[in-house]
């Protein structure tokens, strides 16, 4: 079940609030388990047990770890095997299809035959489950939080359909105090609200709009310089919308039930650097790979030649996790690199001021996108190709049947809002009450308008349940 | 109890959103019982359909198709895409004067230079049995107008790549029919100010299909004419974009 569809909307969600603000307060971590689950199951019931084993041995081994007492040898080795099952877990269902085929590659290069192999289908949300029981065994064992002993509110955490198919990455200890204990108000209610409705928004109007286009111009087997940009410009638009989106409609039905989620995306489009962009995207996974990831490695601190080196390795792995495939490994590698130079360029002293910053930071993140968004090598081959021209400047044939107004007034449309922010404050300046006025009725009237697209059309996965 | 404005405009957003679910509820129900969806649910409910997934894919189906409102979120979507954006909907692509295209016409189709080069050959080889057994004129007679989107009007804007395909394919065209007269529609067409093509289709209207009828009916007559003297063809072999052949 996605969000943004009917039976969510117009069934979960009605019969999840009844359902929730009807039990006792201190009952009420039970219909979140109990309805998230069946939100889970609504896809693939058989999945559900996969949640529910990852559950149980990740708050199992957390238990033996305190009882072990946790600077003991024994409770290190609790911790590793947590951490080696979920992982084992993740390998097996979102890597082995990949490793099979690059194995039955070097096969077939020895003029071996392959070996059979039926793929294995990747439940949703596992990525990011995963990362959460890895962020709470490490956290236990570190002594940062206390190890939950009620398994249903860990279980609730784990299984909360706000944040369990794409995040945000929410660590245990980030809602640990509001699982026992939250607090409850229209008005909090009327703000998730809010949130949730520019989230939905973000996802039908803008992302859902660009989709068509996106798909069309990744398809085209010669993309010209004009198609080559235009699906860059439109990619890059619908990931951020899309996945900002899906972020912000999770972190307001969090506030409508009274939890608070951390935010996952900070305006990154207006960075001036890559360093501040990645401070700004997808922010919980920024964090995850550097608190159990880059600093474990040892971070800045063994020297300059090994801090590019974890820099660019913590970027691969960050790559790696998108997808089982060669071009989220390079656009990893790219990020890496990007990131290790710009320190390189910032530890001269050097600083880019913010406009040339931008544009160069967003022409980087955009090449980037390209082989992100690209099937294979050869798709993002094409597109690059394209974006240099090789292939002749104007919209080809191909395309311009495709671009309708919707769709290029959603691309100027979609860019005006992510540069906003910049002329918001003397906007509001200006404009003043009707300024107020729109921020409180804008949201409830393209929610509106949301639906009336969304009826009129299919409904579209979020592109991070791939991941 | 906290009345700031922020908390007031909360509260009332918090009611909006509950009166939406409410209504929702209350029609994702209707939905629900509604004889036709309720009839393909039914046929869902074996523990192995649960199982597998198709009562969620049947209610999301429903959900998505059969709302009781449907007909006036499918109306109200298009309305404001043509209100908004000017935009005709997936299916439809705007021209400007109020012409409208099938998007599907407009699409290059994988294959088509093919497709094309087959149709130029069979229409000469009909030239060349109409030729042989004296009537020339009737092998190029068999007007179409699959060229006539780069006639018409409104063609503007959205249409731009069909014309710039048919100046590219026109001529290509024209060669592959191998010496076949051809009549020139576009000059026929050219300065008539009554409409010749439905606005909301991709054919011509009764005026359009007289003009063209009259045109290949005269050139006919003439190449008839002339084959009866005895004399060489002297139909015009035009090169223009939106040459309307056989």
């Amino acid at each position: 079940m996605i969000f943004a569809s009917f039976e969510f909307l117009f069934l979960f969600l009605p019969i999840f609030f009844v359902a929730y603000y009807l039990t006792p307060v201190r009952l009420r971590n039970w219909p979140i388990l109990i309805l998230s689950w069946a939100f889970y199951a609504w896809w693939r019931v058989d999945f559900l047990a996969l949640l529910v084993c990852v559950t149980a041995f990740t708050f199992l081994t957390s238990r033996r770890m305190v009882a072990a007492g946790l600077d003991s040898l024994r409770a290190r080795r609790w911790l590793q095997l947590g951490l080696v099952g979920n992982l084992g877990v993740l390998a097996y269902f979102k890597y082995a299809n990949f490793g099979v085929g690059a194995f039955n590659d070097v096969l077939a290069m020895g003029g071996f035959d392959a070996v059979a192999w039926s793929d294995i289908v990747l439940p949703a949300g596992l990525s990011f489950y995963v990362l959460q029981s890895i962020s709470y065994l490490v956290d236990v064992w570190r002594g940062t939080i206390p190890a939950s002993r009620s398994l249903l509110n860990y279980a609730a955490y784990k299984a909360m359909f706000s944040q369990l198919i794409a995040g945000p990455i929410v660590r245990y200890a980030q809602i640990a105090g509001e699982l026992r204990d939250r607090v409850h108000s229209l008005a909090l209610f009327g703000l998730g609200a809010r949130r949730f409705m520019i989230g939905f928004c973000m996802k039908v109007i803008v992302a859902d709009t660009l989709s068509p286009l996106v798909d069309a111009i990744f398809r085209l087997p010669a993309p010209s310089l004009a198609d080559g940009w235009l699906g860059a410009v439109a990619y890059t638009l619908q990931l951020y919308f899309d996945f900002a989106g899906y972020s912000a409609m999770a972190i307001g039905l969090a506030l409508m039930i009274g939890f608070h989620f951390p935010e996952n995306f900070d305006l990154p489009y207006l960075s001036g650097s890559i360093q501040a962009f990645w401070q700004r995207w997808h922010i919980t996974l920024s964090s995850f790979l550097r608190d159990y990831l880059y600093i474990p490695l040892g971070g800045s601190r063994r020297g300059a030649g090994r801090t590019y080196v974890n820099l660019v390795l913590t970027m691969l792995i960050g790559g790696f996790w998108h997808g089982a495939n060669w071009t989220f490994l390079a656009w990893g590698g790219w990020q890496g690199g990007l990131l290790a130079l710009h320190r390189v360029y910032s530890l001269r002293g050097l600083r880019m001021p913010w406009l040339p910053g931008n544009l160069l930071t967003m022409l980087a993140v955009m090449l980037g996108w390209v082989v992100f968004r690209a099937d294979d090598f050869g798709g993002a081959w094409r597109m690059y190709q394209g974006m240099a021209g090789l292939h002749g400047a104007a919209v080809s044939d191909g395309l311009a049947w495709q671009l309708t107004p919707d769709r290029l007034w959603t691309v100027a449309i979609g860019a005006a809002v992510v540069y906003l922010p910049l002329v918001q404050r003397p906007a509001a300046a200006v404009f003043g009450r009707t300024a107020r006025g729109f921020s409180l009725v804008g949201p409830f009237c393209g929610f509106l308008v949301a639906m009336v697209l969304l009826y009129s059309r299919a409904a579209v996965p979020f592109l991070y349940f791939q991941f | 109890m906290d009345r700031s404005p922020f908390v007031a405009g909360a509260r009332a957003q918090g009611w909006a959103m509950l009166a939406v679910l409410a209504v929702g509820f209350g029609l994702g129900v209707a939905t629900l019982a509604a004889p036709g969806p309720a009839r393909r649910i039914a046929a869902t409910l074996t523990p192995g359909a649960f199982l597998g997934g198709q009562t969620a894919a049947a209610v999301n189906d429903a959900m998505a198709h059969d709302l009781p409102i449907g007909a006036v979120l499918s109306a109200a979507g298009g309305v404001l895409r043509w209100r908004v954006f000017g935009s005709g909907g997936p299916q439809v692509t705007v021209g400007c004067g109020g012409w409208l295209f099938l998007t599907e016409e407009l699409r290059p189709w994988p294959g088509s230079d093919a497709a094309m080069q087959a149709r130029a050959q069979a229409a000469a080889r009909r030239g060349e049995r109409a030729g042989r057994a004296g009537d020339r004129a009737a092998g190029g007679a068999g007007a179409r107008q699959a060229a006539g989107a780069s006639a018409r009007p409104g063609a503007c804007g959205a249409a731009c790549p069909m014309p710039r395909r048919r100046r590219r394919a026109t001529p290509r065209f024209l060669g592959l029919l191998g010496g076949l007269p051809v009549v020139d529609l576009l000059a026929t067409y050219a300065g008539i100010r009554t409409p010749l093509y439905y606005r909301t289709d991709t054919h011509w209207n009764q005026d359009g299909a007289a003009l063209a009828a009259a045109a290949t009916a005269a050139t006919a007559t003439r190449r008839s004419a002339a084959t009866a003297r005895s004399t060489p063809s002297t139909a015009r072999r035009p090169t223009a974009p939106g040459t309307c052949c056989a």
